[in-house]
């Protein structure tokens, strides 16, 4: 077995790839803020007490969980042949990808989103009723600060899901990492090299903007420790009245 | 707020209405009846202990008192003014109001972990607007740390802080609104024994400014030594309501008495020795 090693390392002063590399990493950036955004809205929804709320919500989370990220992308990319007007945007394979990342990466961040919201303790809510603070200034400085704080470190686990799930937006055509590596192998079949360097390329990505996500939660962590303390407690606590 | 120390007299005056009524209060839990038309005045200025053993509905009155719990029946008058009734929704102004003017303290303190002891003071004033610019919100926060004993640690966050520390920060935090009213549940219950004393020192002190105070404790030597009036409730009803000093004295003239004294572990005192000569 011999590898090319000559032309695995040119792969790395070709521009395509450091271009795929930017596409990468503003689609997986945007369809995992945009879906923290629209996951917060949905899990909120799906806590609501009333029903014209909660069941879409429920539903919505239920689809696309449910449904492939890739079958969903070659939906949403042919969708202008129902909606003609759409076509502008998501005939775009590069909208089209976002649009579906963010509603993938949505249904699954809502549930996270509502594990956070949940472990934010009843004491904190009636503290903040008790200051005669209403419901969406308790939410807003009290719950979803401690909430989002819990929430990180699956929610760092997500963005690295969106790196690699972008992958799959080369079906539609996406001149991304993996498509460009396509394209070559596809006139050299130089296959096992340029997919290495494609995998050490995502490792790059993964590695820096993962990072750079550890680091925040990471300078959060003093509030994540009070949080377990506050934990144990409230463990102790019932202990001690029981 | 040590202006508004001049203004509440220890006493309530004449003319002037109770600072909180409680009439009828209902309240269920499903089947379980936990407050049985409960009716209490609170004169202004007042310091009343609520004891009672565990699941009797001191901790349910209170909270009720907040709104935290809603009523299935009775209702509250504050100042002399509608407050909540039962299964009715009255003016949101003036409930908003008049929450403005009870303060809680809660048995496991509930501080803000992701807020400095400071931050946890001025978040209330900042959002109600109540103490003008930012500086003053801050030197009001400074001043209330100082006065709970606390203004080393201003910026330092709940979790570093032991338990004691932790309930004073929530005093202040009360103190903040400036209520008229601050009700206590529990307030020493979660605390290791050391740090009971000082906690309580500044409860003591609240009562001296002449703060109306409504403390669920089962501290009873505190009781008895810091209330107007020791209420002792026993399934859901009020068992009895009386003066310390009458506790103290409380013979077989006044069987209800001899009950709370029993509760409170209270002994071997003249009056105890009198009613066992009594035949």
């Amino acid at each position: 077995m011999n590898l090319d090693w000559g032309y695995f390392f040119s792969l790395f002063t070709m521009s395509a790839f450091y271009q795929a590399c930017v596409t990468v990493i503003t689609l997986s950036t945007l369809g995992w803020f945009f879906g923290l955004i629209l996951g917060f809205v949905t899990a909120c929804a799906k806590m609501s007490t009333s029903r014209w709320l909660n069941i879409p919500a429920g539903v919505f989370i239920w689809f696309f969980r449910s449904v492939p990220l890739l079958v969903v992308l070659v939906f949403v990319y042919n969708l202008p042949q129902l909606f003609p007007a759409t076509g502008p945007f998501l005939g775009v394979p590069y909208f089209a990808g976002l649009v579906s990342l963010v509603v993938t990466e949505a249904a699954y961040m809502a549930e996270i989103h509502r594990s956070g919201l949940l472990a934010v303790g009843k004491g904190q809510k009636e503290a903040g009723h008790a200051l005669n603070i209403g419901f969406l200034g308790i939410q807003r400085l009290i719950v979803i600060p401690q909430a989002l704080r819990i929430s990180m470190p699956a929610l760092t686990n997500e963005y690295i899901t969106a790196i690699k799930l972008s992958s799959l937006v080369s079906a539609i055509s996406l001149p991304e990492l993996l498509q460009t590596g396509q394209r070559l192998y596809s006139q050299n079949f130089l296959v096992m090299e340029t997919l290495l360097a494609v995998a050490v390329y995502y490792v790059g990505i993964v590695t820096i903007f993962g990072g750079a996500l550890q680091w925040l939660e990471k300078r959060w962590m003093c509030l994540l420790v009070s949080q377990t303390h506050s934990l144990m407690n409230n463990v102790m606590l019932y202990a001690k009245t029981q | 707020m040590p202006e508004r120390q001049a203004v509440t007299g220890k006493k309530t005056e004449k003319g002037q209405p109770p600072a909180l009524q409680l009439m009828k209060i209902r309240k269920q839990f499903g089947e379980h009846e936990v407050l049985k038309k409960i009716d209490m005045n609170i004169g202004i200025g007042e310091v009343i202990s609520i004891i009672g053993p565990s699941g009797s509905g001191k901790t349910t009155l209170i909270r009720t008192v907040n709104r935290l719990e809603t009523l299935n029946g009775g209702e509250v008058v504050l100042f002399g003014e509608d407050f909540i009734k039962g299964g009715l929704s009255l003016n949101r102004q003036q409930v908003r109001s008049g929450m403005q003017r009870i303060g809680m303290v809660f048995q496991n303190f509930n501080l803000f972990p992701h807020k400095t002891a400071l931050e946890n003071i001025m978040l209330a004033p900042r959002y109600h607007g109540t103490t003008g610019n930012a500086e003053l919100n801050r030197q009001q926060a400074l001043f209330l740390l100082d006065r709970v004993g606390l203004l080393a640690h201003a910026n330092k966050y709940p979790h570093q802080l032991s338990g004691g520390q932790q309930q004073r920060v929530a005093i202040a935090r009360t103190l903040a609104l400036s209520p008229d009213i601050i009700l206590f549940d529990e307030p020493t219950s979660a605390l290791d024994p050391e740090m009971v004393g000082e906690v309580l020192k500044v409860i003591q002190e609240l009562a001296k400014e002449g703060m109306t105070l409504i403390i669920v404790t089962h501290e009873m030597d505190f009781a008895l030594s810091v209330s107007d009036r020791v209420v002792m409730m026993e399934h859901g009803v009020v068992q009895a309501d009386a003066r310390p000093q009458s506790i103290l004295k409380a013979d077989n003239s006044t069987p209800e008495l001899l009950r709370i004294r029993e509760f409170m572990g209270i002994e071997n005192t003249d009056a105890a020795d009198s009613t066992r000569s009594e035949p």
